[in-house]
């Protein structure tokens, strides 16, 4: 079944290496969707249908640790992989304790495979 | 913290487009008005940290070596000039957030990366830096690394 997954990041560039890197994973992708900031992958977390979310956590309007937390409030259930340089041990805490999985820029394709494929466990 | 500029730089250029920076690392650069030059400001998650209230990263690419960067990075495609800035923008949130990872342990929020234009974010204190310049294929980069104006621990080393 194919997975449709929403990519927030400000860098344009950051999010056509993210999508190029998801055709490595073995992953059969549905609908890819973008999103600059936390607001906008909020809004279309609300009205879409996905089944990842990767996330960066520094953006402009909304970050990514504001966009997971209402998502959390509003029971936005879609798996998040958070992609950002952003690694302090109480930032990594924080994730792991909404059940969110980390992967560091700069991230290399195996690392983000990884993520992925955990994420999904057996069902890929 | 030169040297220690100097592993950060090899390990994120290599990760993000499978590349290393030529010896030696002390080189001679082009005119710093000759750089594209990207800067990334940065500040403390609660109170201070060695960087005083804030500092801030510039990296500064000669445009050939800036649109082999992004070019890699894009895996071989051709960059717009909003791609080139949006790319170095990228590079220095890498370089940013693991140098002050590797110089304290002090939480800090990165800001988004602006090119240079206007006056800088807040005043810094320029001789409280690192500063690496690195020789690739296509030409030089530096990277600069400020406090704010006022921290009280130096930042050389």
């Amino acid at each position: 079944m194919p997975v449709n997954v929403l990519i927030v990041d400000d860098s344009g560039v950051m999010r056509r290496m993210i999508k190029r890197t998801l055709g490595m994973t073995g992953l059969v992708l549905g609908e890819i969707k973008e999103a600059p900031d936390g607001q906008a992958g909020l809004e279309e977390v609300r009205s879409g249908d996905f089944d990842l979310a990767l996330v960066d956590v520094n953006m402009p309007r909304m970050n990514g640790l504001e966009m997971i937390t209402k998502m959390r409030e509003e029971a936005l259930q879609v798996p998040v992989v958070v992609v950002s340089t952003e690694g302090s041990d109480d930032r990594i805490e924080w994730l792991r304790g909404n059940g969110v999985a980390f992967v560091p820029k700069p991230f290399t394709a195996e690392g983000l495979v990884d993520a992925v494929v955990k994420v999904f466990g057996g069902r890929l | 913290m030169n040297a220690s500029m100097w592993d950060i730089w090899a390990e994120a250029i290599s990760t993000l487009c499978f590349r290393a920076p030529l010896d030696p690392p002390e080189v001679e650069v082009t005119a710093t008005d000759e750089l594209i030059q990207v800067w990334l400001p940065f500040v403390p998650v609660q109170g201070e940290g060695p960087f005083g209230d804030g500092g801030a990263l510039c990296l500064g690419m000669e445009p050939a070596l800036a649109s082999a960067i992004v070019s890699d990075m894009l895996a071989g495609e051709d960059p717009s000039d909003s791609d080139r800035i949006d790319g170095l923008g990228e590079v220095a949130n890498v370089l940013c957030g693991r140098a002050i990872e590797r110089f304290t342990p002090a939480p800090y929020d990165l800001g988004s990366p602006t090119k240079l234009a206007g006056p800088l974010p807040f005043p810094l204190s320029p001789e409280r830096r690192a500063l690496c310049r690195y020789r690739f294929d296509e030409g030089v980069c530096e990277v600069s690394l400020f406090a704010s104006q006022g921290s009280s621990t130096s930042t050389e080393g």
